[in-house]
Parts: structure tokens; sequence; C-alpha cells
């Protein structure tokens, strides 16, 4: 995919400059030193040669195919070269130019303007205002950057040219290559999702980075994502997650940010790994460049002092690794190897007095240890130890178990590290970093291991039932639904509600009792009211006529005395769920990534503690009860003090069949089913109140 | 000879609407009628004439000739208001009286359009009531149903029309008030001898807002030019999240956002769910990249002075009074006139 923009036979440089430090010179230059094996085609109308190539006038003047154009000139001119690269039959174009959309409208009407011709002949554009492209392997570099790559494993793109050069500077400075990347810049036509592709097609790469500031098309990302990431590691950052960050995204890009929920469900979906920081995103790249994955959780520390130790020790209980109690064999063989005063469960302490041998020993022992996943060894820079020798040694034990390595110190680790570092060790300042990338190595092992869940039978849905609903609504040119409609809706989803009958007077309240049979609920209905038991338009557990007379007046007295002027159609009077445990279901419509369901316990638990979950829809069942593992009140649901766990196939299977109607019906923007009561296992869930909104 | 007296309870509660929808109607039915304002509101000058703005529109628009002189009996400008007060203007009620003997000549039917509410005018002597003594009319009373209040004045308003016949018609019913309507209000009212013709539905058309009558409203600066002029049904505060405000626009057609200048990424949001205009506050003009976009989706960025929450008082003002004047919202409310009332009960009030 996209190969003719990573590796074209033939590239021309339009607005080949012969100045040197312009960008028109600079990506002459970095395509001549990658050593490009195609042909090279300047085009300047007033030079002649330039860097010792051939100058042709205008696109159409060059002789040969020509497959992509690097276009460096004005940003106004840029149309007139797309028209003639399209007319040349040229497949992809660079635009490194900025003055587009970035600028403002005159900017963003060339820009379409731009695309419009590109269109017109098929041909693919990268930028405007980008960075460049690079493949290593391809000898392709027509990147404006100073730095100059090294070839490896690393395929990055980015919506930030500043990080691309970053990153050039990082991959020098760690000496991790990289295999290819692209500066998205304003993505008018080449876009993250296409270039997640490339990457993980690219037998090259073995890692993907990404930097994103938006995603247009969220869905296709996620389904791209989720390929890719099965094949290799794919690491993302994205910026503008929270309110002030989202501002400046869109005020910096012209497209939205999104929303962080929808984000990290995105993430959820994808199975990539999310970096938190961009020192967790470049630490992810060196390690996963490097180092084969963790193949399990279990981490063995070695170190040479307790401190650091106990550090990296908590940093692995916090995480998603173990640190195991080794096995007796390991530690038999260690006894044999290390002085007594020594620690010989996990973390292994070899001792302050410890000597590159020393570690080389112990690190070989933990190797052949089975039930260890990956290795960090952590070195204090003691007077018995040369930490230039400990690193020839870890080199020399490198295999295929991961290992990761935490110097302390800086001038005199310096070149331990650096030799480390150059056959292919990571090595961070601390040891909580270390972990981090062992435990976002494990989380890729894991992820790429779960394959869809074994095949339940999906819930029973009746769409044809919900669809005439949505079809009568249609025809009405309503855009809203009754309650009777939601209810209807929601039934064909399978969803079971309590028996009610709406009254107006107690007279029908009494009537509509003696068919419920109590206990029973009472609530006002009142299309203005929305929240009714803020407003103490709901009284519980009624169990007596009296009771029902006196709860239906106070009702409607409060009611009045909240908001005197609102319309109330009536008092619902409804069959009591006792016995089941409440929660919420809901689904909302992001504007990237669709819809997305979320669950939470109910009442001040969703309020206050805001102990929620969400996917994206549809869910399979295994997301459906991760989604409700993930909460922190999951315990309640399982049950506590002797309780007895909640219904949660029951509680599933909603979520499951809330999430098809939420793909289902586009026109439905909202749902919720609050409460959503669960009983105990085997006896089901009731949902006793729920709303559907409809587009406008 | 036929008069139709198109009256309201309220002000701006329909009147115009009914007018266009019952004006349309007369000329599919081949009903050859004339059309005068015995008492306008918004003075404007034609030819040399003061007349009232309303009727002026509502005869352009029913393409009716009527002479700019002949069209209102009085014009209330600041000048006859403190005459009146003062006592010195007299004779006003025999002017109007005169207009209308003289549109009705030669038998032919007229269609009159009330002023403000029913009593509007009576400082002046010259409410509907009044005007009903003299000349007997079928009149039809625009109400909207806002709930048990409005039953009092209506019940007043049929003791004050001195026996002239008239039927009633509910405007911009709300769909949470409907069903009470249905089941309690109507028969009730029926049962005192009320002829309902119909019920005209809340329309969301019909209370929209013209972003070009916006912009003059709120003397607010137009950023770039744009085509047409979008209607505008809702307004949206901008002054939550991103996710929330999404919501919210979402759930509707054809809204516009008032939000400051300097929250792009609401602006951005409302863009992206299809808004039809952004109206920014506090003066300050958006970010570049905002305004390219808005231009491309052909969006109109409108700027006022003012916080949010003034500028959002000036607008809901605005459409709650605005004038039935954009094309889509005469069309609309032809429309609904046709859907909703009773042809049969109709002709029996028009009598034909």
């Amino acid at each position: 995919m996209l190969d003719f923009l990573f590796r074209p036979k033939a590239v021309a440089v339009v607005g080949a400059s012969r100045e040197p430090g312009k960008v028109g010179h600079t990506v002459l230059e970095n395509l001549l030193s990658a050593g490009f094996r195609g042909a090279i085609y300047p085009v300047n109308p007033k030079a002649q040669e330039i860097l010792g190539l051939k100058v042709y006038p205008s696109v159409s003047a060059i002789p040969g195919e020509v497959e992509l154009a690097v276009i460096a000139v004005r940003a106004p001119l840029v149309p007139q070269v797309i028209e003639e690269c399209g007319k040349k039959g040229v497949r992809a174009a660079v635009i490194l130019s900025a003055g587009f959309r970035e600028t403002g409208r005159e900017g963003a009407q060339l820009e379409r303007e731009v695309l419009a011709k590109a269109q017109k002949f098929g041909l693919r554009i990268v930028g405007p205002n980008c960075l460049g492209v690079l493949d290593t392997y391809a000898r392709l570099n027509v990147t404006f950057a100073a730095v100059k790559p090294l070839r490896g494993a690393v395929g990055f793109f980015s919506q930030s040219g500043a990080l691309c050069l970053h990153l050039l500077e990082w991959s020098r400075a760690e000496k991790v290559g990289l295999s290819r990347f692209v500066s998205l810049g304003n993505k008018c036509d080449v876009s993250e999702v296409e270039c997640l592709r490339a990457l993980g097609e690219d037998p090259h790469t073995r890692v993907i980075l990404g930097y994103l500031e938006g995603i247009d098309d969220g869905r296709a990302f996620v389904e791209v994502a989720r390929e890719v990431s099965c094949k290799k590691p794919v690491v993302i950052f994205k910026s503008g997650v929270t309110g002030a960050g989202a501002r400046a995204a869109s005020s910096h890009t012209g497209s939205l940010a999104g929303s962080e929920q929808a984000f990290s469900a995105a993430v959820k979906k994808a199975r990539v790994i999310r970096a938190a920081t961009l020192q967790e995103f470049f630490d992810q790249a060196l390690f996963f460049a490097l180092q084969p994955p963790m193949g399990g959780p279990a981490v063995a520390v070695l170190t040479n002092s307790g401190g650091p130790g106990i550090v990296a020790a908590d940093a692995i209980e916090r995480s998603a690794l173990e640190i195991p109690t080794l096995g007796p064999e390991t530690v038999d063989k260690l006894r044999k190897i290390l002085p007594p005063y020594a620690a010989f469960y996990n973390p292994v302490d070899v001792a302050g007095d410890a000597d590159a041998e020393r570690y080389e020993k112990a690190l070989q022992i933990l190797l052949e240890d089975p039930k260890i996943n990956g290795i960090l060894i952590i070195l204090s820079h003691t007077a018995t130890v040369d930490p230039a020798e400990v690193a020839v040694r870890i080199i020399r034990r490198k295999g295929k178990k991961p290992l990761t390595a935490c110097f302390l110190g800086k001038e005199s680790v310096r070149k331990g590290a650096s030799l480390l570092r150059r056959k292919g060790v990571p090595v961070f300042p601390y040891p909580e970093e270390a972990v981090t990338t062992l435990e976002k190595s494990w989380l890729f092992t894991l992820l790429s291991q779960k394959t869809k869940g074994r095949e339940e039978s999906p819930p029973k849905v009746d769409f044809a039932r919900a669809a005439a609903v949505m079809k009568q609504v249609r025809e009405e040119e309503r855009n809203y639904l009754y309650d009777h409609e939601v209810r209807e809706i929601l039934e064909a989803y399978g969803f079971r509600f309590p028996k009610s009958l709406l009254a107006r007077t107690t007279e029908e309240a009494l009537l509509a009792a003696k068919v419920i049979g109590y206990p029973l609920v009472l609530k006002v209905v009142s299309p203005e009211i929305q929240h009714k038991t803020d407003l103490g338009g709901v009284k519980v557990n009624i169990r007596t006529e009296e009771e029902l007379i006196k709860g239906f007046q106070e009702i409607l007295f409060r009611v009045k005395k909240a908001l005197p002027r609102a319309t109330i159609t009536g008092i619902l009077v409804q069959e009591m769920i006792t016995n089941a445990r409440e929660v919420i279901l809901g689904f909302t419509r992001d504007p990237q990534f669709g819809p997305m369901v979320m669950f939470g316990l109910g009442g001040i638990y969703v309020e206050v503690l805001k102990d929620v979950s969400f996917r994206l829809a549809p869910l399979e069942f295994e997301e459906a009860r991760e989604m409700i593992r993930e909460i922190r009140g999951y315990g309640l649901l399982r049950g506590v003090r002797g309780e007895e766990e909640a219904d949660l196939a029951a509680l599933t299977s909603a979520l499951v069949a809330l999430s098809r109607l939420a793909v289902d019906f586009p026109e439905l923007v909202e749902g919720e089913v609050n409460p959503f009561m669960v009983r105990r296992r085997g006896e089901g869930a009731v949902a006793v109140d729920a709303r559907l909104i409809l587009e406008g | 000879m036929n008069i139709y007296y198109i009256l309201s309870l309220a002000p701006h509660a329909g009147k115009t609407t009914t007018i266009l929808g019952l004006g349309e109607y007369l000329k599919q039915k081949k009903v050859p009628f004339t059309y005068r304002r015995p008492l306008g509101g918004r003075p404007v000058e034609v030819k040399g004439h003061i007349t009232d703005a309303d009727a002026l529109f509502v005869s352009e628009t029913l393409g009716l000739e009527i002479p700019p002189e002949e069209l209102t009996g009085v014009v209330l400008s600041q000048e006859l208001v403190i005459e009146a007060l003062k006592g010195e203007k007299k004779g006003l009620l025999e002017k109007v009286v005169s207009l209308l003997q003289r549109a009705g000549e030669g038998g032919q039917t007229v269609v009159l359009h009330g002023y403000g509410g029913f009593y509007a005018g009576n400082f002046l002597g010259l409410s509907a009531s009044r005007l009903l003594v003299q000349i007997p009319c079928r009149v039809l009373l625009v109400m909207r149903y806002e709930g048990l209040e409005s039953l009092d004045l209506l019940l007043k308003i049929y003791e004050d029309l001195r026996g002239n016949q008239a039927a009633l018609l509910i405007n911009a019913l709300a769909p949470e008030l409907s069903a009470e309507y249905q089941e309690f209000v109507k028969p009730f009212v029926q049962k005192k001898g009320i002829k309902v013709l119909g019920e005209i539905p809340y329309d969301k058309v019909l209370a929209g807002v013209s972003v070009k009558e916006l912009t003059e409203v709120l003397q607010a600066r137009v950023l770039f030019p744009f085509e047409g002029d979008p209607l505008v049904e809702e307004f949206f505060i901008g002054g939550m999240q991103v996710d929330q405000a999404i919501k919210y626009f979402r759930r509707s057609r054809n809204f516009g956002v008032i939000v400051g200048g300097d929250r792009s990424d609401i602006q951005l949001a409302a863009l992206e769910t299809g808004a039809r205009c952004l109206l920014l506050t506090g003066g300050l003009y958006p970010n570049e990249i905002i305004l390219s976009r808005a231009e491309e989706a052909g969006v109109p960025v409108l700027v006022a002075e003012g916080d949010t929450y003034t500028v959002a008082r000036k607008v809901e003002r605005f459409s709650r009074e605005a004038p039935l004047r954009h094309p889509l919202k005469v069309k609309r409310a032809q429309e609904v006139f046709r859907q909703h009332l009773s042809e049969d009960l109709l002709h029996e009030f028009l009598g034909i």
C-alpha cells in the first residue's frame, strides 16, 4: 500500500533550489545523501544544474516517468504544479509548502483547489505543510530535516512536524533506527489510517508510533489499528485530551480533537498501546525496536543495591506485571554463586560488592528460569563494579527474553549505558520507566493473543419491531419519541420493563394499584421533568391504599412547588422492583468514533464517583464483560458480605443488545436505561426507566 | 359582504401565519378578497404614505394590489400615541370604519388583520370589541394554548364578541400539552359553544429566525458574505464541554450556536454537527482556521458585541417575536394551515 509513495522509481523535486539552507535544496541534498537509487529530477525554471543534477524547467519537461513529486514551491503556485503532475501521470505528491489551511480562509481555499485537482487525476497527496516522507530501506528521504536518519525498525506517522524532527534526533541519540516515517501535515488526503496500514504491511517496520491531534475517520482507524496490532505493536500518543488541550488542537489543526472517553474506548477496541506521555511514547519505541516482547507478566529484578530494587518492586506491583518469588531450583543456583548476605528471592540483590562477573552469572541463572518472562537489571555505581564491563556481560547474555536496564548515575555510567544502547538493550534513567515499558510490552502480547471470544449466541433482537416504530416516527416527522415507543424499541431488543399504568387522579391510581399489586412506585410524568427524584417526583415502596393516596398528592404538591408551570401528564403507578442492584446503561454517538456504550453503577455512583466504563459499539460479549469488571464498584455486583452475585449474564446481554441498537439505528443519538435493575443470578434484569434521543 | 376578522388572545399568537394560510386558501377556492389592517404598529413609509410594515408584507405576499393609503386605518406612531394620551386625537374609530366600508364596497370579501392582543388599542378607542359593534364580522380567534390560564381570557373574549360569529384556531400547540388539550380542554371549550377549527402544532420552521434579520437586530458583523438566508430554528449557548455540546447539537436540526469568539472547540463542534449559524460574542473574532471551515461549509459567522448572556437574551426575545418574513416560513405557514384545519368547519365558518 502506498508503495509509490515510499518506494518510487523516480522522484521529481519541484522547487529545487541552488541555495543551501532552502527547503528545495535540503530535500534534494537529503535524497542524494540517502543514496536514492531511482531517477531524481530537480525542477526549477531558473536553474540549469543543482548538486550535479540536470534541472528541468517544469514537470512536463521531464523525459522519464515520475512516480513521486516533492513540492517545495510557494503555496499559490502549488495548484498549477499539481495540475502538471496530474497530466504527467505522477502518482503521489508530498507538499512541503506551508500557506494552506493552517493560515486561514484563503489558504483553505487553496488547499481545496489542490485536492480537487489531485483527485481529478487520481494523484495522492501527503501534506501540505509537512516535513516530508522517509523510507530508509528504499533510501528515500524527501524531508527537509537537517538530521540524517539511521536505518532501523521504528515506523512513525505524525501530525506534528516538530515531533518528526525530534524523532530523528532521538533516533541518533538512542541508536535506534527508523524504517519509515510520514509527516502528515494538514492531511488533506493521505490520512493516519492509510499510513498505519502501510507501516503495518512494511516488513522492515517492527514497531509503529503514531502521534495524533485529531482523527478524521475514527471507525476506520480502529478497524485498521486492530488488524495491524495483531502483527506488531502500535503505540499511539494523542494530544488534545483535556479541555484546554482540545481547544489548542482545534485552533491549531481545524479539526476536533475528540473526546477522551471515546478515544480511550477506541484504544481498547483497536488493541493498540497508548502512551500517556511523550517520554513513554519514545521509551516504548525503544523497547519494541530493540527487544522481543514479553511472553508473560513475570519480571525478575537484578540489582546491586536495595533501594532501587524496592522502587522497582513497587512499580511492578502497581503495574499489570508480576514479581514472582523465584523457584527453589533458581534460588539454589543463585545461592551457589552469590555471597550469603545477598538476596536470593525477587528482587535478586547481588549486593554492593558485586562485580561484573557476579552480575553475569546471576543474569544467566535468571534467564534460565522458565517462570521468568523478562528481566530488569539495575546498577548503582559502587567501587567494585565497572558499569561498562557489566554492559559487555549483559550484551553477551542477550537472548530471547526481553531485558531492560537502569544504570543509575550520569557521567560515570555513560559509557556502559551507551554500549548497551548500541547493542540493543534499552537503558532508562529510573526503574519506573523501565517497568512501564515492560508492562506495555506484556500488554501488547496479551492484546495480540486475544482472539475473538468464543461465539456466543447474540441476544435475541426483533429488529423489524423496532424499525416499525422508527418508521412511524419518521412518517410523522417527529424528532422525539413517546415513552411507549421507547419502551417498544427496547423491548424489541430484549429489555423487560416493570408493569406500569398511568393515572391522572387518585381514583385511577387506586385502580392501577389493584391491577399491578403492591409494593409500588409512583413517578411523576411530565415532558418538562427529566430528573424526577430531584423534584420529589418519585415515591417508592408504597404498600397500602392510604400510602398511595398520600404519595400521589405529595408528588403533585412538590412538583407544583418546584415547577409551577410544568405540565403534568399524570403519575405513573409502577411495579416496584425489589432485591436488585441498580446500574445504568447508555450510549452516545461520538463524531469520530461513532456509537459508544457506557456502563456504571446507578444513582450516586455514576453522578458522584463517575465510576463508569466505555466501549465502542457494537460490543462483543467479552467486551461487555470487561466493561462490567472495569468499574470500581464491580465487587458490589459480585456480591459482598454473603450477598449473592447479580445476574451478570443478563447484564452482559443487555449491554450487547443496547450496543446493537446503537449501531442499528444511527438516528438515535443517545440512549439511556437508568435505572436498570439487575436481580440475583438467574433472575434477570428489569429496565425501570429509559430514554432514547433522536437526531434533530 | 363577508368580513373575516383575524384576532388573537395575546400578541405573537400567529395572526399573520393564519392570514397567509387563509389568504392562500381563498385564492385556491377562487374567492376574491381584499385585506385591511385597522390598526398597525410598525410604521413604514411607502410612496409618501405611512402604513404598517406587517400589513404591507401580507398584501405583497398574497399578491393583493392595495394602495398603501388604503392598507391601514391607523398606524401607531410615537406622535399619535402622545396625542392620544393627551386626549387630542379624535375620530380614529370613524376613520377605521370608513376605511373598512370602502374596502367592502360592492360586497367584496375582506380579511381584517388584528393588532396585538384582543384588547390592544383600547386606549385609542380602537379595540376589536369596539370595532365589532360598528361592523359585523366573522371572527377567527387565534390562540396559543399555554395551560389553563389561557382559558380565562378566552371565555372573557367570547363574552365581548357582541354576538358576532366566531371560531377558534389553536396555534403552536406544544407536543407536551397536546394530550391534556385534546382530552380535557377541547371538549370543555366546545361544550361552551366555541367552534374549534383545528390545532396547528408547534412548528420549528415557523418559530425560526432568519440569519439576515438577526444580523440587523443584533447589529452584528458578518465575517464573510454568505448565500441565501438560513433559517435557524433554535439557538444553543456553547458554554459547556465539547462532549456535552455535541449531544445537544445532535438533537437538533437547523440550529445556531451562541458562543464566545475564543471557544474554537465549540465552534468546530458546531460546524461538524451541521450548525446553520455561529453567533460569536464578546466582540471576539474567531481563529482563521475556524473561519475557513465555516466558509467552506457555508455557515454564516456573526460577531456581536456584548457577552454571551446579553446576546442570548436578545436572540431569545427576537425569536419569540420574530416576524414572519422568510419565504420558507411563509410556505410553511400556508402548509400547516391546510394540513391542520378541518375543511368542513372552515367552510362553515367562512360561509362559502
